[in-house]
């Protein structure tokens, strides 16, 4: 303990004894929390952890960790509203935001609690704080950028030569994030890692937290050498699957989805683009002559036992570098980078577009 | 989903209805949509499907004995599921009616929640919790353990209630009663509608309920419209 500081705060004693009492697998891990106050009454608590990645989890089960704590404390909570989500990048680390107001009752009195915490992280790395009272948003803000920018928390091994983290847009609400990075492994295949959080509130009372995280390995030669795949919706790992070839050659997509065990043969002369020949494909679109391009592609969050065509149409007449993804139903019309990497987009919907 | 009446549209409406859909391909959605019994296109616009809703729209056509197994969703033979079809058989070992299990499946869920993104039949059997998706899919699996054809239907439902009209995005069952599919929401039972008039416009099946669902979701969910205008007394 004691270890990381947050710069210019002062040190009080953790006041959340539920943190000791949840059973909870990413509380539980923190190593390291630091409790400190600002000008408001309830202190600052900050975490970092290193073994966990599920940003939309952590910072679920942190809020509902310290709404619990608010409850043991002041009453029985009541009236719960999400009151804010957000998401976006903070010293390099994509970051996640989430408010709950709600009213604690006590002895007939009834009181207005809030609760917000923010999560960010990379790798196996994430760091957290929270605050108990309203207001405080952009301070809450400042000293959680001071507390991620301020740790040393080491290298990613092998580290990335290229980093990118995309804010997911939906309305005018940031209900989550994209962190992706690319390295290069002992091997000399490239290492491709997509970490994807969400919170999202389907009614003014409640949340659906969903983090995904996949891998794939792609050689030399730009073929998709294997891939995995997980999801956590709610804290609850929903499928857990990979993409390998069989000693025959053919491929094999499976593992556990939705707790039943799958596992498809797919043929084996095929070649899916893994996300880094995808990325490639998107540059040799803009600098040839070509109009489209189409590939293959595993995405096992849609259909785990086939792949699917991917086909990248050029639409760059009038905007620079933009272009129209199909995937299946799924038309995704965006501006891309020279990297290849989609700098923002809309997607809209309809069969047979 | 926004829903406006057209202007001196009458209140309550009456049993055909016409309505326009605002949609993102209206030329692929108009063609779904033809394929609908009780539901006419009746023209179409830019990013607008002109649509008479008659009483009860099923999507048309089908072999019911192809919706009759236990799949990978509506997974009837796993032990979750079977528990609560033998609880649904009738005493005499007749067949339950289609609307009492429909009852029962509003009953068992007893969290209706938006939380859970899409469950197995097997899931929803173990888990009691879920929205329209999980009644639609947990009621499917109960009518075919017992006999009825039955599949998932996706579209979008308007509620109609003294003075107000609401439009949402929903999933329910139809169920083949020997002659026709019918529709079967377990979300409200139909001594459960009170005053409410509800009008179902199906915009296409869960065709895959394998592994691969979700794209058949997915291919479905984009047909949905994003509003609905001008709802009118069908001339």
């Amino acid at each position: 303990m004691g270890l990381y500081t947050v710069p210019g705060a002062v040190q009080a004693v953790s006041e959340f004894p539920s943190l000791q009492n949840r059973p909870s697998r990413r509380l539980l891990a923190a190593q390291h929390a630091r409790s400190t106050r600002c000008k408001a009454e309830s202190p600052l608590e900050c975490y970092l952890i290193t073994s966990g990645r599920d940003l939309a989890s952590f910072a679920n089960t942190l809020a509902e960790a310290n709404i619990e704590a608010m409850g043991t404390r002041y009453g029985t909570v009541g009236n719960r509203r999400v009151f804010h989500t957000g998401a976006g990048e903070v010293a390099g680390m994509p970051y996640l935001a989430l408010e709950w107001l709600y009213t604690v009752e006590k002895d007939a009195e009834l009181r207005v609690g809030f609760t917000k915490v923010r999560v960010a992280g990379k790798g196996e790395t994430a760091f957290a704080c929270a605050h108990n009272a309203i207001g405080y948003r952009a301070t809450f803000g400042e000293a959680f950028a001071r507390f991620v920018g301020g740790t040393e928390t080491g290298d990613a091994e092998p580290p990335p030569f290229y980093e990118d983290i995309a804010q997911i847009d939906v309305g005018d609400r940031a209900p989550g994030i994209v962190y992706s990075a690319y390295s290069v492994d002992a091997d000399g295949d490239i290492l491709a890692e997509l970490a994807q959080s969400l919170i999202i509130p389907v009614d003014p009372s409640t949340i659906v937290t969903n983090d995904s995280y996949s891998i794939s390995y792609t050689g030399p030669d730009g073929a998709l050498i294997s891939a995995f795949d997980i999801s956590v919706e709610n804290g609850e790992i929903t499928s857990n699957l990979s993409l390998q070839r069989n000693e025959n050659g053919a491929w094999v997509s499976g593992g556990t989805l939705q707790g039943k065990d799958i596992e498809y043969e797919i043929d084996g002369s095929l070649e899916p683009a893994g996300e880094w020949r995808q990325l490639a494909a998107v540059r040799e679109l803009f600098a040839g002559d070509e109009e489209t391009l189409s590939m293959l592609a595993w995405i096992p969050d849609a259909d785990p036992t086939r792949f699917m065509d991917a086909t990248l149409t050029r639409d760059d007449s009038e905007v620079d570098r933009q272009a129209t993804l199909a995937l299946g139903p799924i038309s995704l019309s965006g501006r891309f980078d020279e990297s290849g990497h989609i700098i923002d987009g809309d997607v809209s919907a309809g069969p047979g577009r | 989903m926004r829903i406006e009446r057209a202007p001196g549209a009458s209140q309550p409406l009456g049993d055909s209805v016409v309505s326009t859909l605002h949609v993102g391909n209206a030329a692929g959605i108009a063609e779904a949509l033809s394929g609908i019994d009780g539901l006419d296109v009746l023209g179409r616009g830019d990013g607008t499907v002109r649509i008479r809703h008659r009483a009860s729209p099923t999507i048309a056509g089908g072999d019911p004995a192809q919706y009759l197994e236990s799949t990978w969703v509506v997974d009837f033979d796993e032990p979750a599921v079977r528990a609560l079809v033998d609880s649904t058989a009738a005493g005499d070992g007749a067949q339950p009616a289609a609307a009492e299990l429909a009852r029962f499946v509003f009953g068992h869920i007893a969290h209706k929640t938006y939380a859970r993104s899409f469950d197995l039949a097997s899931q929803v059997a173990a888990g009691a919790a879920g929205d329209c998706t999980e009644h639609a899919v947990f009621l499917t699996a109960l009518a075919r353990a017992h006999g009825h054809p039955a599949r998932v239907v996706v579209g979008s439902l308007v509620v109609e209630t003294p003075g107000e009209l609401q439009a949402f995005g929903h999933a329910w069952t139809e169920v083949h009663d020997g002659e026709r599919w019918r529709i079967y929401d377990a979300t409200i039972p139909h001594d459960e509608a009170g005053q409410a008039r509800l009008r179902y416009t199906p915009v296409g099946l869960l065709r895959d309920e394998g592994p691969g669902y979700a794209l058949s979701m997915l291919e479905v969910a984009v047909r949905m419209p994003t509003r609905i205008t001008e709802v009118a007394d069908s001339p």
